[in-house]
């Protein structure tokens, strides 16, 4: 499926008729999101369901007076439908805003930045894929989804700031069974589809699998010496991602990492994390209309930037850095270590060998204490080698501790992971993270 | 326990679920039994196993999966004050703000923003950040009391996670306050 098309004319003409529509007080800003995606489930390695998904939507507010109201339009693609459901949203808001008191808090841009990313890599067929997969996965108890396609966000307000991005991008997230139950999880995600590398993947899985099979161990709850792979920590970065860096969450102390931020606490030296726009998936410029820049969050395991968009620096007297509204990263890099893939079951010595973690939540927020699961292949090792699968395991543990006190070492080589996120559409995040040795895991239940 | 479509102001309430098939109230574990699981008309007809109508889909753009409505625990006999004057020393746990289950849904952790400490039977003071974790059919077994109707409270969640492709969609849970012992407690230094 490829579909290269200039998916932009239609959305500016919409941003055209709304410029000329607007009365003289008047001002919007009009965000655009869209995605033409191609869904293949499989069971047992064979296909348990495939659709496609094709949708597009406008967030619309309206300003006027320091009033402000917002709606939501799904378009349909036709260019009169659409532009009469524009018009019809430009009434109701127009109705609504004499109802509102203006906002304290609205800080528009006014600067007419421009930001124009297309990347139409063309994408392989589905029936290549499928096949692939199959040819890979035969006899094996295969599970996973397949996502694809394009997806394209925009931006435009009246005072002449206009964004576009645009991507082709495949998922394939997938887990592998054991028929002890155990199971293996990985993924496969990217641009271009590489028949080699996908086959590298899958061997690296397949492999994994066969230590699977082995009797379990079964651990009793205490402290561990720990290696989490890149996924396994994505797992942990994700939650701190969960209101970490805002600068909301951080000026009203719900952020899990108030104390880092505060100077109470600091994490490992060798941590250190941006948010790295450039190069990146992510759209370089944010839902409310503001170019996105490469921040500095943590450096040598101290606070440095926060993620501030343009109601915090209106709110706490920042200055915006073109944080969307929700203020989470969608970027992150994290520093890479001197810990050669060589040498990691070496250097663990004895311990766990942990690939995923799984439904982490806090235990306490405010020490940035995390409580989840291990859940696919995850493994004792002793001197150095791989003894045994170890049953699901309950950890809690605090990053001050995992990434700080505790943490030893982190790997040279990373690994960039996409998100397979598809609630309400394909997400464009990703963490670019190395592996993590830690001296102390604590494991509870 | 009871998958229960038909309390109005309950958040999963329908008379049919996204295939068609109408909703109605069953018991899902009757007297500590397991009795019926959940699973809509296809996960009935694949495993041969009576089920409720829950096929359910979050929007047009993703397709109908089996997923949790409106799961309840029904009433018992006792009323809060009876419970509590019973409980030589325990927690009563409040505002739940963290949860965390595997994927068997064994091995539970759960957290509270807000709960009291229960002394010979009566509540006293407030106890930040309690959390409890288990194992659930232990968790389950050491139920000792369930509250009457008047500690009935229809709660739920708008934004409930699962399938792939992912959706958000909303679950409904009532229920009575419960007692459970020997559970396994610890605050924010544990």
């Amino acid at each position: 499926m490829t579909r290269t098309a200039d998916q932009a004319q239609p959305f500016k003409a919409l941003v055209q008729w709304l410029k000329d529509a607007l009365r003289e007080t008047e001002q919007f800003t009009l965000s655009y999101a869209a995605e033409a995606s191609e869904f293949i489930r499989f069971n047992h390695a064979k296909v348990r369901q495939a659709g496609q998904v094709q949708q597009a939507s406008v967030h619309f507010k309206l300003i006027d007076n320091g009033r402000h109201a917002d709606l939501s339009i799904t378009l349909s693609n036709d260019p009169e439908v659409d532009r009469q459901r524009l018009a019809d949203g430009l009434q109701q808001l127009r109705e609504t805003l004499p109802l509102l008191p203006a906002d304290p808090y609205l800080m528009l841009n006014h600067t007419h930045w421009q930001s124009h990313h297309v990347q139409d890599q063309p994408l392989p067929g589905s029936e290549q894929v499928v096949e692939e997969i199959g040819r890979a996965g035969a006899g094996l108890d295969l599970v996973g989804i397949y996502a694809a396609g394009p997806i394209s966000r925009g931006f435009a307000s009246s005072g002449g700031a206009f964004g576009w991005h645009q991507a082709n991008s495949f998922n394939f997230d997938f887990s592998l069974f054991h028929e002890n139950g155990e199971a293996v999880k990985a993924s496969y995600a990217g641009h271009a589809w590489d028949s080699q590398a996908f086959a590298l993947r899958f061997q690296q899985a397949r492999e994994q699998l066969e230590f699977l099979g082995r009797p379990l161990r079964t651990l009793a709850p205490g402290q561990y010496r720990a290696y989490l792979a890149p996924a396994a920590l994505e797992e942990i970065i994700g939650m701190l991602a969960w209101g970490g860096f805002s600068a909301q969450s951080i000026a009203s102390k719900h952020s899990p990492l108030q104390k880092l931020y505060a100077g109470d606490a600091a994490l490992n030296p060798l941590v250190s994390l941006d948010e790295q726009v450039s190069g990146s998936l992510s759209p370089a410029f944010s839902d409310e209309g503001y170019p996105r820049s490469d921040l500095s969050l943590i450096a040598a395991g101290s606070a440095n930037a926060q993620l501030i968009n343009s109601r915090s620096a209106a709110e706490y007297g920042l200055t915006t850095n073109g944080a969307g509204s929700g203020e989470y990263p969608s970027a992150l890099n994290m520093a890479a270590g001197q810990l050669s893939q060589q040498e990691i079951l070496k250097q663990l010595g004895t311990g766990l060998y942990i690939s995923n973690l799984w439904y982490l939540n806090y235990s306490d927020l405010p020490a940035a204490r995390l409580t989840g699961m291990t859940r696919f292949a995850t493994f004792w090792v002793e001197n150095g080698e791989i003894q045994a699968p170890v049953s699901t395991m309950r950890f809690d543990d605090s990053v001050y501790s995992l990434l700080g006190s505790q943490l030893e070492a982190l790997t040279e080589q990373r690994e960039l992971l996409l998100s397979a996120s598809t609630y309400g559409q394909r997400q464009t995040a990703s963490m670019h993270l190395p592996g993590a040795l830690v001296s102390r895991l604590t494991l509870t239940l | 326990m009871t998958f229960d479509p038909q309390i109005p102001e309950e958040l999963a309430s329908y008379s049919h679920d996204d295939d068609g098939t109408a909703a109605s109230k069953q018991f899902l574990i009757r007297e500590g039994l397991l009795v019926r699981p959940l699973g809509s008309a296809l996960s009935q007809y694949r495993s041969g196993l009576d089920g409720v109508a829950n096929s359910r889909a979050s929007s047009w753009n993703r397709a109908p999966i089996d997923r949790m409505a409106n799961l309840n625990i029904e009433p018992g006999d006792q009323p809060l004050e009876q419970m509590i004057g019973h409980i030589e020393h325990g927690i009563l746990m409040s505002t739940n703000r963290s949860w965390s289950i595997d994927d068997a849904r064994n091995k539970f952790q759960f957290g509270c923003e807000w709960g009291q400490l229960i002394e010979n039977g009566e509540l006293r003071g407030v106890v930040k950040n309690p959390n409890y974790r288990g194992i659930s059919a232990q968790f389950w077994r050491n139920l000792s009391a369930v509250g009457d109707r008047s500690t009935f409270q229809v709660l739920g969640t708008p934004n409930c996670g699962k399938g792939e492709p992912n959706q958000v969609i909303r679950v409904g849970h009532a229920s009575p306050a419960c007692v459970f012992s020997k559970i396994d407690v610890f605050g924010g230094d544990a």
